[in-house]
């Protein structure tokens, strides 16, 4: 995913490829207007390290919940029990280690959006499956946003204001920053030559 | 008003040199004779009732101060003395800053001392002007008015209190504005999607409704006595009263409600807050409770008392449906549509067809009974729960307390053209049980209905049956056979329930948007339309994979607590998503005219 200089970078992004989306999520299939895009491949990676971190941040938390233990077992003359103690931290910390490394693609796979003329479309969830649609006419306004450990991947999120109540901002993460921009000026063009007729 | 005009000539001259500019203030002047455009005071009486709200905002101080100062101590008199000189400084301070005017497009309200606050709301965007009327304020002749606009949760000026001649003036030029500015929605949409007089049986032909935009500008001489004998301004649309609560219906409605327990709940909580030794002098109650002979003679007192405190309740409840809505009227003014009731408390609300998101109609067994129904509706925007009056309340939360049910149709083709719901008595509900998916509540003819997935009252039952063997085993070990026999006797509930539960819900998609029922005991059927939209979701749980059922949502700008918003689970799968590419489609075609 290198062609982010060209002008069309939407049709540049991988399309859903046909065999594992298919055969997962069969109900979200018989659309034809326009292709599900993908995020960028680099949110696997980006959501990987974010993953990393809040499985450092949970680990140092509970092994700072559980040391009172340790020193209990050491103050009542029974190591035996704080190595056990140090063997749960690592099989927590494993487990922990594997989910934020396996699950990114997973939710890479099962997150797709599509915009045509109609509006936005946004899939989402593994389990708990989701599919929410913004109508142009409905956008109030659109925001891309970049945080410092996006821009480091070059990444972006995309917000949809409407003027509903539960769903008042529609967000996606994990778009290329210049996907996101399009995506932006697209609806904002699309709603705009809505509003001129 | 006329002979204001004559008597302040100057007036006339200020306004008429810059005629240009002030177009609306002229106009608004020459019918009533007060020049809006210089700056306006409250009425004098404002100052009792500011004083009133402020020590409402500080009577927790206040009381601690006053319950101090009646034990004797110097710091309970000082508080109370300070709180008190505290909402007069500030009451006094916003009585004699308080100006609004209207300058050219805008009312201006400007107020403030050290700290000066110039608010200025561009008459276009006005979209409500609410009044409240408490005895107090009728003594006065005064009424608290506050304006709002479609964006804020709170209302955007509050003028409290202003005479009943003020308002109307201010409320003409508001409404004059509104009509002046080409670009209001309301003009717009009248004139693009007018109504069509043909189409609605009731609409009488003198009242078409006409918003001509040109009517306000300065040029045009309107003779005095015309204006004299229309109260209302001619290029206003004449009001036309769209439902009017009978005394009967509200004793029926009172008689159907649940307002008693809840007026009881709070005298309760009020009764026990205190000492409850103090109030309750056990030794008192034995001369009243006669001594009893026998356990027939008890059962026969407890079941009298019963009696009682329901009849007591229902009359509660009736009470406080008269004290709210007595002479309730519905009008519809233009694209606005007007309520005024209340017994005591007069409100006058309007709310703008624009801002309607949902409409809901509640109709609980009782009421089903009675042939009546409640109807509800959710705009957008000033939603503050926190600062509601009683104006709010009842446009927000109240709309139509209670209607009787042949009316519904009528009322709601009002609330939105071109619904043509025809809701039949509910009689026609008990019989017909032969139809296998589309069981009694066929009320609302018209519509086709479609009930939940197949499996939907199979699934609901498991739950059901899990949950009650769930509450069993609780009860095995917390009270041994008799917990499993108390978890079990809940069991045929549960699937009465879950029977009535999946058979109540039903979906259908109609020409103007979606409608959706609810409920078993007390029927909610909602409301909603192409263009009031937001966005829409369809999501499945990991169980509605397996039942191959999923759940659709609309979201849309109701603002208020949404009672029953469209939010349909245990639909199939395929259906559900066939309605969503539908809606999605349709909602897109459909825009709102109101931004």
């Amino acid at each position: 995913m290198n062609g982010s200089d060209e002008e069309s970078v939407i049709s540049n992004t991988q399309p859903v490829a046909g065999e594992s989306q298919a055969t997962e999520t069969s109900q979200f299939e018989n659309i034809t207007d326009c292709d599900y895009q993908y995020l960028s491949p680099r949110y696997v990676s980006f959501d990987r390290r974010t993953s990393y971190v809040s499985a450092c941040v949970i680990g140092v938390l509970l092994v700072a919940a559980s040391s009172p233990v340790i020193v209990y077992c050491l103050a009542t003359q029974r190591p035996w029990l704080s190595i056990l103690v140090v063997v749960g931290w690592l099989i927590v910390g494993l487990l922990l280690g594997a989910a934020a490394h396996a699950w990114p693609p997973i939710k890479y796979r099962h997150t797709t959006w599509r915009l045509n003329s109609l509006g936005m479309e946004i899939r989402r969830g593994v389990y708990w499956r989701h599919r929410i649609s913004v109508p142009v006419a409905r956008v109030q306004h659109v925001d891309v946003s970049q945080g410092p450990i996006q821009r480091m991947f070059d990444l972006g999120t995309l917000t949809i204001h409407t003027a509903g109540t539960k769903n008042s901002a529609v967000e996606l993460e994990g778009l290329h920053h210049e996907v996101a921009l399009q995506v932006r000026d697209r609806l904002i063009s699309q709603k705009e030559s809505l509003d001129v007729t | 008003m006329s002979p204001d005009s004559e008597a302040r000539p100057e007036a006339d001259d200020v306004a008429a040199c810059d005629a240009e500019k002030n177009q609306i203030a002229a106009a608004a002047e020459q019918l009533h004779g007060v020049d809006l455009s210089l700056p306006q005071r409250l009425h004098v009486s404002s100052l009792i009732f500011e004083i009133i709200s402020n020590i409402r905002r500080y009577i927790v101080p206040a009381v601690v101060g006053i319950v101090g100062a009646a034990r004797g101590a110097n710091w309970g008199a000082g508080i109370a003395i300070f709180v008190f000189a505290i909402s007069l400084l500030a009451t006094l301070v916003r009585y004699f800053t308080l100006r609004y005017r209207i300058s050219g497009t805008d009312l201006v309200i400007s107020e403030g001392l050290l700290f000066r606050r110039l608010r200025s709301v561009p008459i276009r965007r006005i979209q409500n002007v609410d009044l409240t009327q408490n005895p107090l304020h009728r003594l006065f002749g005064v009424a608290e008015v506050r304006i709002e606009t479609a964006s804020g949760t709170e209302p955007e000026a509050t003028l409290r209190v202003l005479t009943g001649s003020q308002i109307e003036e201010l409320r003409a030029a508001i409404f004059r504005g509104v009509a002046a500015s080409p670009g209001h929605p309301l003009t717009e949409d009248a004139n693009a999607a007018p109504i069509p007089a043909a189409s609605h049986p009731w609409n009488a032909p003198t009242t078409t409704h006409t918003f001509p935009t040109h009517a306000a500008s300065p040029e045009k001489q309107i003779p005095e006595q015309q204006i004299a004998e229309a109260q209302e301004k001619p290029h206003v649309a004449i009001p036309r009263l769209v439902y009017k609560i009978s005394l009967k219906e509200l004793v029926l409605a009172g008689m159907a409600s649940n307002r008693g327990m809840v007026l009881l709940g709070i005298a309760l909580g009020f009764f026990f807050q205190g000492d409850f030794e103090d109030r309750i002098d056990i030794e008192a109650w034995e001369g009243v409770v006669p001594a009893t002979q026998g356990p027939g003679q008890l059962a026969l007192l407890i079941a009298l008392a019963f009696v009682a405190l329901m009849l007591l309740l229902r009359l509660l409840g009736i009470g406080w449906y008269i004290l709210r809505f007595f002479g309730y009227q519905l009008t519809e003014q233009g694209d606005d549509l007007r309520i005024s009731c209340g017994l005591f408390t007069k409100v006058s609300a309007t709310v703008p067809r624009k801002r309607i998101q949902l409409i809901s109609i509640h109709r609980s067994l009782i009421m089903r009974w009675l042939h009546l129904a409640t109807i509800r509706i959710e705009t957008a925007g000033g939603a503050g729960s926190e600062n509601e009056n009683a104006a709010a309340t009842v446009s927000r939360r109240w709309f139509l307390p209670v209607v009787q049910e042949a009316e519904i149709g009528r009322v709601i083709e009002v609330l939105r053209p071109g619904t043509a719901l025809a809701f039949e008595s509910s009689q026609h509900d008990a019989q017909p049980r032969s139809l296998p998916n589309s069981p009694q509540a066929a009320a609302t003819s018209g519509l086709q209905w479609h009930g939940l997935a197949p499996l939907a009252e199979r699934r609901l039952l498991r739950l059901g049956v899990l949950f009650s063997l769930l509450l069993s085993l609780a009860g095995w070990f917390a009270w041994h056979a008799w917990g499993l026999l108390a978890g079990l006797l809940f069991l045929p509930l549960a699937i009465l329930l879950a029977r009535k539960k999946a058979r109540s819900r039903k979906f259908a998609r109609t020409a103007w948007g979606v409608a959706y029922q609810s409920g078993w005991l007390t029927r909610k059927l909602s409301l909603s339309f192409y263009d009031r939209m937001q966005t829409l979701s369809v999501s499945q749980s990991p169980f509605d994979r397996r039942w191959n059922m999923a759940s659709l949502s609309i979201d849309t700008a109701a603002a208020g607590p949404a009672d029953h918003a469209i939010d349909v689970s245990y639909l199939d799968a395929d259906f559900a998503f066939h309605q969503f590419e539908e809606l999605q489609r349709l909602a897109a075609s459909h825009r709102p005219k109101w931004t």
